[in-house]
C-alpha cells in the first residue's frame, strides 16, 4: 500500500513539474488596461468605433475623472467621426520611468505609449516596434505645423534617415515677448536692508558685501552655492556648450579660470560655506532659515517665496540676477525658452502592432490643434476660463481667488493645475500655468517688486536681451547609440577629472598657477575629438 | 564564601564592551528617534532644522494628512494580506517540496535536487521574468504579489534538513499504524517544526513587509499597492518639491496644516514600521535561532 503511494505521489510530483515548465508557454493573456493588439497595423478607412489603449502617467488626479478630462474624451470621438473608448493604462508619475523601460524592452504596451525621452525609443527603432511618422506626414498637419515652425524642428523630429518616431510634447510659448529666467540669485534682503548694504550686481559688488557681511557675522559663511550656476556670469559652462557659432568646451578657457580664481577668492577668505559643495536641498533650506547664509549663487526662483512663509523665521529672502563680471558683460542667467513653441523630448508613440494606426496618428495630430489646446490647458469656455479684454484666456475668478486656487483647478482637471494632464500631454498652453502663480519677491532695476518672478522680466526685448546664453538657442543634434556610447567612453573620464579638479581649485588644494597642466592633461585626454564631432553635427543643421 | 571577582583584564574589558555597546546603542536609537520627532514637529521647526530627538512645537498635522489619504489605509490593508498569504503559500509549498525530499527512497529526489539547485545561481532576469508572468495572467493582480518566489531554492534545503533530523521511526510507525504521507506531514512533521515554521514565517513576513519592487513592476491598479510603494511616492513627491513638480494640491494642504514634507514623509514610515516595531520584541528569540537554522552543526 505504501508503496503505491508513494508511486501515486512520484507520477503527481512529475506532472506537476511538468505543468509548471511548461505554464508559460503560450498564452499571451491580457493584462487588462490596453495591451497591444495583435494584428497588421494599418487601416484604410475611419472604423465605427475603436477601442485603443494609451500608456500614460499621471500626477495624482486621473482624468477621465474630470469634467475636462471627460470633455476631451468626447471631442475626440467627434471630431474623429468614431466612437472611440479609451483604454488608459495610467501610472502614478513616480513609477513610470521603471514600467516605461519594462514595456519597451518587452515589447509589451498599447496602441500609444507616452515616453519620457525619445531617446528612450533609440535602442528599439530597428526592432520595427513603433510606427515611422516620416511615411505619414501628409496626415498629421497640425503636428507638422509646430515642427515646420521652430526653429530646427525638422532636425529634432527627424532622424538624419528621414525617419520619425514620436509625436513629440510642444510647449506653447508663455509670452511673446519678456524673458523666463528660473534660477536666480537670492539674498537676505532684511540683513541687507538692516545694516544698509546694496544688493550686488556685480562681481566686484557680490564679493564686497560677501566681505561687509562676514565682518558682522564672523560666524557665519555669507554664500552658499547652491545650484552651482556661476557658470552663466563668466559666460562659460562646466562641459560643451554652445557659444553662439559652435560648440566649445568650457573648462580649457580663461573664462573658466577666472570664474575659478573668483570662487577661490571667496573660499580662502572664508566667505564660502565649503559644506555648499556637498549638502543637499535639505540642508540647503534648514541653512537658508536659521541664519546660517545670506546670499545664494543659483536658487530655484519659488523657493525663496516658500522660505518667506516660514512664520518662525525672520529670513525674507529676494530673487535677483546672477551678477555680472565687467569682463564678460551681462551675466547669462538661467533663462528658459518660454517664448517660442518648444519642441520638448517627450513624446507619444504608436505602436506598429496597433489594430488602428491610421486612427492613432489623426488622434495625436488632433492634440496640436488649437480647440484642443485650449481645452487642456484652460478647461471649457465660459465655466473654468473665459476671454479677457486683450482676447486671451484667463482663468474666472472662482478659481484664481479661491484659497486653494490649485486645488479647485485640479476638480476642474486641467492641465493648469499641475496634478491632471488630460489628453495625451501632447501640447499645453503654458501661459496658463502663470494664471494661478503666486507673487514672488524680486529684486528688479534697483527696488524690490511683488510680481510673480517668471513675468519680472517681460519687458526685456525676446530673443535679442543679453541675459539669454545662447546655448538656449543650439542646434538639436542627435546622437546614435553607438555615437552616445563613443562620446561617454571618451568624455566620462574627462568630465570626472574636471569636476574634481574644479573643487580643488576652489578650495585652494590644487593652485591656480597649475591651470595650463590642467588644460593640457584634459587636451591629452582626447576632449578635442568629441568636440569636433559636436560641431561637425551642428554644421549639418546649421547649414 | 566570598565570591571570586574577576581579573582586572575581564573588567576592563566588560566597562569598555558596555560602553561600546552603549554607543551602538545610541547611533541606532538616534534615527529612530528623529524619526518620530520630525514627524510630529511643526513645519516651521523642521524646515530650520531644529529637530534632533526632541520634537519641537508639537502638530500631529502630518499624521492627519497621511491617514486622511484613503490610499495609506488601502494599501496597509494590502500589504497585511500580502504578508499572510505569503506565509501560507511559503510555509505550505515549501514544506511539501521538502519532505518527499527529505525521504530516503524517494524516486526522483536526486533529479529534483539538481533543478532546484541549478535555479539558486541562475536567474531568467527581468525581462524574461517579466514576459513569464504576463503570459501566465498574473499582471496587475494579487497573485503577483504572492506566487513568485514563494519557494525558494535554499528555503527548501533548510526544511529539508529539518525533517530529515526528524526520526526516521516516527514516520515508519505512523505507516504501521497506517497514517499516509499527508497525515504524517501534517500531524508529526509540522508539529515537531514548530521553531523552524515561526522563523521562516517571520523571515517572510518581514520580507513582504518591505517588498516593493515586484509591486512597482507588475502592478499598474493603485488599489493593489503595498504600503512601500506608497511610501516611495511620497518620496517621490518630495524630491520633485524642488522643481515644482509636486502634486500641488499635496502642496497646498501641507501649506495650510503648517505641515513639512519632511514630516509628513517621516509620518508615513513611522506607520510603516509599527506593525514590525511591535511583533519584533516578542519574536526576537526566533530570529536568533533562524540565523543558525541552516548551519552545519558538528
Amino acid at each position: 500500500m505504501a508503496k503505491k503511494n508513494r508511486k501515486l505521489a512520484f507520477i503527481l510530483a512529475s506532472i506537476m513539474t511538468a505543468g509548471a515548465a511548461l505554464s508559460s508557454c503560450g498564452n499571451n493573456a491580457d493584462n487588462g488596461g490596453g495591451t497591444a493588439s495583435t494584428g497588421s497595423g494599418g487601416d484604410s478607412a475611419a472604423p465605427e468605433s475603436a477601442a485603443i489603449g494609451v500608456m500614460m502617467p499621471h500626477s495624482g488626479q486621473l482624468p477621465p475623472d474630470t469634467p475636462v478630462g471627460q470633455a476631451w474624451e468626447e471631442m475626440m470621438s467627434e471630431k474623429l467621426g468614431c466612437d472611440i473608448t479609451f483604454e488608459w493604462n495610467f501610472i502614478p508619475w513616480a513609477e513610470y520611468q521603471e514600467k516605461e523601460n519594462v514595456a519597451l524592452a518587452s515589447a509589451d504596451f498599447p496602441d500609444i505609449i507616452h515616453v519620457m525621452n525619445m531617446s528612450d525609443t533609440v535602442p528599439y527603432e530597428d526592432q520595427g516596434l513603433f510606427i515611422d511618422l516620416g511615411q505619414y506626414e501628409e496626415m498629421m498637419p497640425n503636428y507638422m505645423a509646430f515642427v515646420n515652425t521652430v526653429q530646427y524642428g525638422r532636425d529634432k523630429v527627424f532622424n538624419s534617415d528621414g525617419q520619425c518616431y514620436g509625436f513629440q510634447n510642444v510647449e506653447i510659448p508663455r509670452m511673446e515677448e519678456g524673458v523666463g529666467i528660473y534660477n536666480t540669485t537670492t539674498y537676505r534682503y532684511d540683513i541687507f536692508e538692516k545694516h544698509g548694504i546694496k544688493i550686488p550686481e556685480t562681481t566686484a559688488e557680490f564679493y564686497e558685501a560677501a566681505k561687509q557681511l562676514k565682518e558682522l557675522y564672523p560666524d557665519i559663511y555669507p554664500v552658499s552655492r547652491a545650484g552651482s550656476r556661476e557658470t552663466g556670469i563668466f559666460h562659460t559652462s562646466d562641459g560643451i556648450f554652445w557659444d553662439g557659432d559652435e560648440y566649445v568646451y568650457g573648462p580649457v578657457t580663461t573664462n573658466y579660470r577666472d570664474m575659478l580664481t573668483w570662487l577661490h577668492q571667496l573660499y580662502a577668505e572664508e566667505l564660502l560655506d565649503p559644506e555648499s559643495f556637498t549638502e543637499d536641498s535639505n540642508m540647503h533650506q534648514t541653512k537658508a532659515l536659521n541664519g546660517s547664509n545670506f546670499m545664494q549663487l543659483g536658487q530655484w526662483y519659488s523657493d525663496s517665496y516658500n522660505w518667506n512663509l516660514n512664520e518662525e523665521s525672520d529670513a525674507f529672502w529676494v530673487n535677483a540676477l546672477a551678477p555680472s563680471d565687467e569682463r564678460y558683460g551681462v551675466a547669462w542667467q538661467d533663462v528658459w525658452n518660454v517664448n517660442e513653441p518648444v519642441i520638448q523630448w517627450e513624446a507619444a508613440v504608436i505602436n506598429a502592432d496597433s489594430d488602428y494606426v491610421d486612427l492613432c496618428i489623426q488622434l495625436c495630430d488632433l492634440q496640436y490643434s488649437d480647440e484642443v489646446i485650449e481645452l487642456i490647458s484652460w478647461g471649457i469656455e465660459g465655466e473654468s476660463f473665459v476671454y479677457g479684454e486683450d482676447g486671451k484666456p484667463t482663468l474666472v475668478d472662482e478659481i484664481k481667488n479661491d484659497e486653494d486656487p490649485w486645488g479647485k483647478a485640479n476638480e476642474w482637471g486641467m492641465r493648469a493645475s499641475a496634478s491632471t494632464r488630460p489628453g495625451l500631454q501632447c501640447a499645453t498652453d503654458t501661459a496658463a500655468y502663470l494664471d494661478l502663480a503666486p507673487n514672488d519677491p524680486c529684486y528688479v532695476n534697483g527696488e524690490l517688486v511683488e510680481v510673480p518672478w517668471e513675468l519680472a522680466f517681460a519687458n526685456e526685448p525676446w530673443p535679442e536681451s543679453e541675459l539669454i546664453p545662447p546655448t538656449v538657442f543650439e542646434p538639436p543634434i542627435t546622437w546614435t547609440t553607438e555615437e552616445a556610447q563613443q562620446n561617454s567612453n571618451a568624455m566620462t573620464a574627462i568630465q570626472t577629472y574636471v569636476d574634481e579638479t574644479k573643487i580643488k581649485f576652489i578650495q585652494g588644494d590644487e593652485p591656480l598657477e597649475n591651470w595650463d597642466i590642467f588644460v593640457q592633461t584634459i587636451t591629452d585626454m582626447g576632449y578635442q575629438e568629441v568636440l569636433d564631432r559636436y560641431n561637425a553635427k551642428a554644421a549639418e543643421i546649421v547649414e | 564564601m566570598s565570591r571570586r571577582k574577576g581579573s582586572f583584564g575581564s573588567r576592563m574589558f566588560d566597562i569598555c564592551n558596555i560602553i561600546f555597546m552603549l554607543l551602538i546603542g545610541v547611533i541606532m536609537l538616534y534615527p529612530f528617534l528623529n524619526v518620530i520627532a520630525v514627524s510630529i514637529s511643526s513645519n516651521d521647526q523642521v524646515m530650520m532644522g531644529y529637530v534632533a530627538i526632541i520634537p519641537k512645537d508639537l502638530n500631529f498635522g502630518a499624521y492627519q494628512l497621511v491617514l486622511k489619504d484613503p490610499l495609506v489605509w488601502r494599501s496597509y490593508l494590502n500589504t497585511v494580506l500580502y504578508a499572510i498569504g505569503s506565509v501560507i503559500l511559503t510555509l505550505g509549498l515549501t514544506a511539501l517540496l521538502a519532505y518527499p525530499l527529505s525521504v530516503d527512497d524517494f524516486k526522483g529526489k536526486k533529479a529534483i535536487t539538481v533543478f532546484l539547485t541549478i535555479t539558486m545561481f541562475f536567474n531568467g532576469g527581468l525581462i524574461p521574468t517579466y514576459l513569464c508572468i504576463k503570459n501566465m495572467g498574473l499582471m496587475d493582480t494579487y497573485w503577483v504579489m504572492v506566487l513568485p518566489g514563494c519557494v525558494g531554492a535554499y528555503n527548501v534545503f533548510v526544511f529539508r534538513t529539518f525533517f530529515q533530523g526528524i526520526s526516521k521511526e516516527l514516520r515508519e510507525s505512523a505507516y504501521i499504524d497506517g497514517a499516509n504521507d499527508v497525515v504524517i506531514l501534517f500531524r508529526i512533521i509540522f508539529p515537531l517544526s514548530k521553531a523552524l515554521l515561526a522563523t521562516f514565517a517571520l523571515f517572510t513576513i518581514v520580507g513582504t513587509w518591505n517588498s516593493w519592487f515586484n509591486a512597482l513592476i507588475y502592478l499598474s491598479d493603485q488599489l493593489k499597492y503595498p504600503l512601500q510603494l506608497v511610501l516611495r511616492r511620497y518620496l517621490f513627491n518630495a524630491a520633485d518639491s524642488v522643481t515644482g513638480n509636486m502634486d500641488q494640491a499635496m502642496k497646498m494642504q501641507m501649506q495650510m496644516m503648517r505641515v513639512n514634507m519632511k514630516s509628513v514623509q517621516m509620518a508615513l514610515i513611522v506607520i510603516t514600521m509599527f506593525p514590525i516595531t511591535i511583533i519584533y520584541p516578542f519574536l526576537q528569540k526566533y530570529f536568533a535561532k533562524g540565523v543558525t537554522l541552516g548551519a552545519v552543526k558538528g
